[in-house]
């Protein structure tokens, strides 16, 4: 998945890093407002992923994929900033009754059923079904095994489903 | 690999190893039930996934072109102070001290209050008499002479001021009664107070400022002495409903008792309760004159504009030419003597002790 095994100077690598922002800015910036929800935060994680980008381009070659390799990222940042939130969130006072509007699903539980996923399904789950790429790609760009990231992702997402039942049942 | 084996993978929370995955892939390839079940789970899963609104936003142009910038270079990355959590950090820390600073004010100011009913009566006690009696209930009765409460010699009047001995006369103070007030006339102790007053003062050279008082012709002239004597503040006289006859020195000057209800003979005007409750009034002087007395009285006090005849005036009191007979009634210009109550019978004056023009 590696074109170059060899990192490039830092001239290079700053000017192709500027071109792929430059190309990808706007997806990976929606990408981070979808599975945020803030635009503001998702700015900030912008600038943070491709500083990221910069820093690990120092010390590897480039990618095959630099949208899934940015994504990837970025998708790393957005779930320890939703696990940073999640543990310093606020607690309800009394405990939430069963009603109608609890029963509807929303965002917060999606992203909430993320956090509690371990790193790596989340991962999965978000490039799969945010970002679209396959698990062929995936595999690619994991550098593993194609059926071993279907075995993942077959359970990454019965996870979530339980995960998600019982937060819509709570 | 069967089926039970193929949850039993999906359940578990190990790292598939390779041979395990193959063997997955090999029992899905022929496991309808089982590639349905993980249909299900594909569909299900994007169907939560689905609830994360896709956008339309756009990035900050401002946000955009410092990251480009900072890729090549051309600018620092963002500092820690200058990122968003570093600033809430900051305003933490600030409302943080400042609510530390108010607490350590609030803990440094003194508070001032009386702590004991003792320090209560010494500040009562430091009080002035005037507030005092202004405190005090409205009631007459007779208590012992006090060294605080001295008498005060007013020195706008003209006549000299009594001074009682304070050790042998009792002072008059404001205390509370059961039963309605009686007007014994008793010996009554003048203490002239310090409150400012507008005593009728009648000095003799008073040039054209002068108000025309009609007395019956078959009374005697009071005396000044009579006249400016004042009732004070806090020295009142018992007083009672029943008419007793005064001292001999004075006896003739006026009725001898007076209820404080009745109506005052001399003029028209009452005295009001606050003068016989012990407020320092003054009595009132006539500005319509009555011209039925064939002789009048002439105080000094405000010119009279309509009779700019008038000859020289008399005061009361004073062996002079009668007055002018006019006949008709004059109105006098409001002086400021206007508003006091009528001249006060003389029922107290005759126990007044050394009260000698």
């Amino acid at each position: 998945m590696v074109v170059d095994s060899v990192p490039l100077a830092e001239a290079a690598v700053r000017e192709c890093l500027a071109a792929w922002f430059d190309q990808y800015n706007l997806a990976i910036f929606r990408y981070l407002v979808r599975l945020i929800g803030d635009e503001e935060q998702a700015a900030d994680l912008l600038q943070e992923t491709f500083t990221k980008a910069l820093v690990a381009l120092r010390t590897q070659a480039l990618p095959n994929n630099p949208y899934a390799w940015l994504c990837r990222i970025a998708g790393n940042l957005v779930i320890d900033m939703l696990r940073r939130k999640r543990r310093w969130s606020w607690l309800p006072f009394q405990t939430s009754t069963p009603s109608h509007e609890h029963a509807i699903a929303t965002a917060q539980d999606v992203r909430d059923c993320l956090v509690r996923l371990n790193q790596r399904e989340a991962e999965l789950l978000v490039m799969v079904h945010c970002v679209g790429l396959s698990p062929s790609e995936i595999a690619e760009l994991l550098s593993e095994n194609v059926s071993t990231v279907r075995v993942r992702l077959h359970r990454a997402r019965h996870r979530f489903r339980d995960l998600y039942t019982g937060e819509s049942e709570l | 690999m069967n089926c039970a084996e193929i949850k039993t993978i999906l359940a578990q929370a190990a790292d598939v190893a390779p041979a395990d995955a193959a063997a997955f892939e090999q029992h899905l390839a022929t496991c309808q039930q089982c590639n349905a079940l993980l249909a299900e789970l594909e569909a299900q899963t994007e169907q939560s996934f689905a609830l994360l609104v896709q956008s339309d936003a756009r990035p900050p142009i401002a946000t955009v072109a410092a990251i480009h910038a900072q890729i090549l270079g051309q600018t620092q990355p963002t500092r820690f102070w200058q990122r968003r959590s570093a600033r809430l950090l900051q305003l933490v820390v600030i409302a943080m001290l400042l609510a530390w600073f108010g607490i350590e004010a609030l803990n440094r100011m003194p508070i001032k209050q009386p702590s004991t009913l003792a320090q209560l009566q010494t500040l009562l006690a430091s009080a002035s008499p005037a507030v005092a009696v202004v405190q005090a209930t409205p009631t007459l009765s007779v208590v012992q002479p006090s060294t605080t409460n001295q008498p005060v010699a007013t020195s706008a009047t003209s006549q000299p001021a009594v001074t009682p001995d304070p050790s042998s006369q009792p002072t008059m103070v404001a205390k509370p009664l059961p039963s309605p007030i009686q007007v014994v006339p008793t010996s009554i102790q003048v203490q002239p107070t310090s409150v400012p007053t507008n005593p009728p003062t009648i000095p003799v050279a008073s040039p054209p400022l002068a108000t025309t008082i009609p007395l019956p012709t078959n009374e005697p002239v009071p005396s000044p002495q009579a006249t400016n004597q004042l009732p004070s503040a806090t020295p009142m006289p018992e007083v009672s409903t029943e008419p007793t006859e005064a001292p001999a020195p004075t006896k003739e000057t006026g009725p001898t008792s007076v209820p404080p209800s009745s109506p005052v003979p001399t003029t028209g005007s009452q005295p009001t309760a606050s003068a016989t409750q012990g407020f320092p009034t003054m009595p009132p002087i006539a500005t319509t004159v009555p011209t039925q007395s064939p002789s009048e009285t002439v105080i000094a006090g405000s010119p009279t504009p309509t009779e700019p005849s008038l000859p020289p005036l008399t005061a009361i009191g004073t062996v002079g030419p009668p007055a002018t007979l006019t006949p008709t009634p004059t109105s006098v210009a409001p002086t400021p003597t206007d508003s006091l109550p009528p001249t006060p019978p003389p029922t107290s004056t005759p126990s007044l002790p050394t009260a000698t023009p």
